[in-house]
């Protein structure tokens, strides 16, 4: 019984942990019409993670819902915007953080993401957030390349954790995040 | 003549830059690709009236689409004509185009591609213009610009084009006909409805104007023609284009260059 006792809160600990990312807004660019917009709409409901779309057409902007217990890789929501043969012009995130210490450069793993803050003042965060994703592709190049000017490390241009810091858990990919 | 066409061309350009448009071209493919892995059922009908005599040239031109990934898709076209008196299948061509340019900005887009058309057809040659979709075995190469501003699209394409022989006997290219043309088409569109998005169901209004040329280096023989359309979206899914193309100015001796052109079209996303 213990034992059955103790899978089940673990488990529980699991999900909950795989749940922290909850939800993203997405705008994408490239696009006027609603056949294209559809297009989005159909590849993003298409990736195995997503619960929900909600699409905005006129404001070229998709509200999604992820499935609860399931790790989100934003590269995959990015990718279906691609496929759909058009480009993300900004991807906000919702997720729940536990009590966390940040800072410009501070490395966060939430839910086997890495996540890299750049240009946040020291400060501790708890419980949701919002946060913009600021890496290539997820941002119009210009906006992308102002968050060069916070970092000096490698991994902004490579999108994968240099060797100063791969010793972290996850597979190498750094997600650059600004509040 | 030629002032009053050259006063109408520039009279449509500018009008094309100030319009707000669709790039969902009629008469001319634009720079963009149909979403990856998905599938376009395009059935595509010309009713073109003979210059010499009252016929009616009926040509048809089924295509299967495909978008392999996000730069590149590829058509299969068959074409069926009623040059025989009866309708009879003529030949078949496989189209692919290539993105290689992309700069996406908010409601606005630049892209450039690059398409190639190979066909087989076993039609007799009966006029100087070449056409590689539909009467002419051969290839054309070409490159497509298109520009998207917020409802505005304008699109240029230009291409090479060279006929073969068609097959079968008494079919071969006439020797002493220019065999290589290159063409040109000027592309706007103008989204009529709905003024404002509120979901996928409602029908989309587009009114599309293209100029289409073509100039045979070896003869000097050229033509211009001018094509409005309008086009009906369904369901963002299913596209109904109605156009009518005329020939401006020209020397060129062409079977039926006036007529009309009814299609429709059906996009299947994640199909493959």
């Amino acid at each position: 019984m213990k034992k059955i006792l103790f899978v089940a809160i673990f488990l529980c600990a699991a999900s909950a942990a795989f749940s922290q990312i909850r939800s993203a807004t997405l705008k994408a660019s490239g696009l006027t019409c609603s056949m294209c917009s559809k297009a989005i709409y159909k590849s993003l409901q298409k990736v195995p993670f997503i619960q929900a779309v909600q699409p905005d057409i006129e404001g070229s902007t998709y509200t999604i819902s992820f499935r609860p217990g399931s790790r989100v890789e934003l590269d995959e929501v990015r990718k279906a915007v691609e496929n759909a043969g058009f480009s993300v012009a900004a991807l906000q995130v919702k997720a729940v953080f536990p009590k966390t210490a940040i800072a410009n450069d501070a490395h966060v793993s939430l839910s086997g993401t890495n996540l890299h803050f750049l240009h946040v003042s020291p400060q501790t965060i708890q419980g949701e957030q919002t946060f913009t994703v600021v890496d290539k592709s997820f941002l119009p190049e210009r906006e992308h390349r102002k968050y060069g000017q916070y970092t000096k490390m490698a991994c902004f241009q490579t999108g994968r954790m240099a060797v100063c810091c791969s010793k972290e858990q996850g597979s190498g990919r750094i997600y650059h995040i600004t509040l | 003549m030629r002032y009053r066409y050259i006063v109408l061309l520039t009279g449509i350009m500018c009008w094309s830059i100030v319009a707000r448009g669709q790039e969902l071209f009629v008469y001319s493919e634009p720079a963009s690709n149909m979403p990856a892995h998905s599938l376009g059922l395009r059935l595509s009908g010309w009713l073109m009236g003979e210059r010499e005599t009252d016929r009616l040239n009926t040509h048809v031109i089924p295509e299967l689409m495909w978008g392999v990934n996000k730069r590149l898709m590829v058509h299969a076209e068959g074409f069926i004509s009623n040059r025989d008196r009866s309708l009879r299948a003529e030949g078949t061509a496989l189209y692919g185009k290539y993105r290689f340019y992309s700069h996406d900005g908010l409601y606005r887009h630049f892209r450039m591609a690059a398409f190639a058309r190979f066909s087989a057809n076993n039609a007799d040659i009966h006029q100087e213009e070449i056409e590689t979709n539909g009467h002419n075995s051969g290839y054309e190469l070409g490159l497509i610009g298109t520009q998207l501003l917020h409802r505005t699209a304008l699109s240029l394409t230009t291409s090479y084009e060279r006929a073969t022989d068609n097959f079968g006997k008494g079919n071969e290219f006439p020797s002493r006909q220019a065999g290589k043309a290159v063409n040109f088409s000027l592309s706007a569109g103008h989204l009529f409805w709905p003024k404002d998005y509120r979901h996928y169901g409602q029908v989309n209004v587009n009114a599309m104007v293209e100029v289409i040329g073509q100039y045979h280096p070896e003869s000097g023989h050229a033509f211009t023609d001018l094509a409005p359309s309008v086009q009906l979206i369904f369901n963002s899914q299913t596209r109904v284009d109605i156009g009518y193309k005329f020939e401006l100015a020209g020397n060129m001796q062409r079977t039926a260059p006036n007529g009309l052109l009814l299609r429709v079209e059906h996009l299947l996303f994640n199909a493959l």
